[in-house]
């Protein structure tokens, strides 16, 4: 009941402050656009949406360990897939489907932009956006000795996406975290997971920009250990670059996986290892309905 | 606009917190599935040894001869039944059929107890 309560005070809250920046006849407000290249800052999701009426056709590839050598090709050898159709359906709404090879994953997602930079008659200092996603792990059952229940299969993801484009080159963003996995290891670990996302992108040439991501897991929320190894935050360092119908977004990575409930609470390879991958999204752009 | 907007809004996100209140569980596995470190003896599972006392704890309040087939209660016809139709025997106690509720233990043995010949 208390939960209720929470969640219908939040809902208000988000619909009361929706209103903000909103044109009105003869009103002079700048509106902030694109305050990132693409709706993906490196793994996680931007503030920014896909634009109205276009259908964005992504592949995103992480390469095995940089430091297997030359035998893997420096990680070459192996790759973890997402493709992924996303799609917006107006200036504050998109939504997306996607399918990842590890654990044979399909993920859903709808972003939702409550709030506009802008200034001018209205003045608004960051835009904000709201993201829930759902992931349903499709792979056969290890064990089929015991009754295994199809919520089992299933996780979720909220974020809140603040971010501010401070001037034309940098741009900031923070996103706190909720995922949810209905089902874990053990009684310690945490079937509700908070996690703080930062992010950032600094223009250094026309059309290229430096981008850095980072997500901060809460303590004491993981005991558990994923193939011998302990839980480590996600940290990413790439390059966007943007040619107009297409991003290429390239990175270094400690993660393998590229959707919240993975990369978030389950990446085990850490930078001081040194275990670290090259990756990329490739993201395509389709006009489907002009808006 | 604005009306149709911030309604499709509230819509959406109340939708999202049923949905997510509804279909959220908080399970894990040490208690959903049991402690799978306690030891199970598979070593010699037999009808009289192992069984029998777990067909008569689970099954034979309704299985037993003159009622619901398959007879579980005596040898015999429990023998016939696992040999012909093992795997319906197996798949229907392990999801929980009228209510049969096993451990993991259970299952390994009854599965043994199946494929090694059912004596």
């Amino acid at each position: 009941m208390k939960k209720n309560k929470y969640t219908l005070l939040f809902i208000l809250v988000i619909i009361g402050i929706t209103g903000f920046c909103q044109d009105k006849k003869n009103d002079v407000t700048t509106y902030t656009k694109s305050t990132f290249y693409a709706n993906r800052i490196i793994n996680g999701h931007s503030v920014d949406l896909t634009p109205p009426g276009r259908l964005d056709l992504k592949f995103s590839h992480r390469m095995g360990r940089i430091n297997n050598g030359a035998y893997d090709l420096f990680g070459l050898d192996q790759a973890t897939l997402r493709i992924g159709l996303e799609y917006g359906y107006n200036d504050w709404f998109m939504f997306g489907v996607g399918r990842n090879n590890i654990e044979k994953l399909y993920d859903g997602f709808v972003k939702v932009k409550f709030l506009r930079q802008c200034e001018g008659k209205k003045n608004m200092p960051i835009t904000a956006t709201w993201f829930s996603g759902m992931y349903l792990n499709t792979l056969k059952w290890t064990d089929t000795l015991r009754t295994n229940y199809f919520s089992n299969r299933i996780s979720y993801a909220h974020q809140l996406i603040v971010a501010k484009k401070i001037n034309d080159k940098l741009s900031l963003q923070l996103t706190p975290t909720l995922v949810h996995h209905n089902l874990v290891k053990t009684k310690k670990d945490k079937n509700t997971i908070f996690a703080l996302g930062l992010g950032g992108s600094h223009k250094i040439f026309n059309r290229i920009a430096l981008t850095a991501e980072y997500y901060y897991l809460l303590p004491n929320q993981i005991e558990s250990q994923i193939n011998g190894t302990e839980v480590a935050n996600s940290f990413s360092l790439g390059f966007d670059i943007y040619t107009g119908k297409h991003v290429f977004q390239i990175m270094v990575t400690n993660s393998t996986t590229m959707v919240e409930k993975a990369f978030i609470t389950q990446t085990t390879d850490k930078w001081k290892d040194g275990n670290l991958h090259i990756g990329f999204n490739i993201l395509r752009l389709f006009n489907i309905v002009n808006k | 606009m604005k009306i149709l907007k911030l309604t499709l809004i509230f819509a959406m996100l109340t939708f999202m917190a049923i949905f997510m209140m509804n279909s959220c569980k908080n399970d894990n596995e040490e208690e959903l599935y049991g402690n799978d470190t306690i030891p199970c003896d598979t070593s010699n599972v037999t009808y009289s040894g192992t069984m029998k006392s777990f067909f008569d704890a689970q099954c034979t309040s309704c299985h037993y001869d003159g009622n619901q087939y398959p007879f579980l209660e005596n040898f015999a016809t429990a023998h016939d039944y696992a040999i012909s139709n093992g795997n319906t025997l197996f798949t229907k106690i392990k999801d929980g059929h009228q209510g049969t509720n096993v451990t993991v233990c259970e299952k390994i043995q009854l599965q043994k107890w199946i494929n090694s010949g059912a004596n």
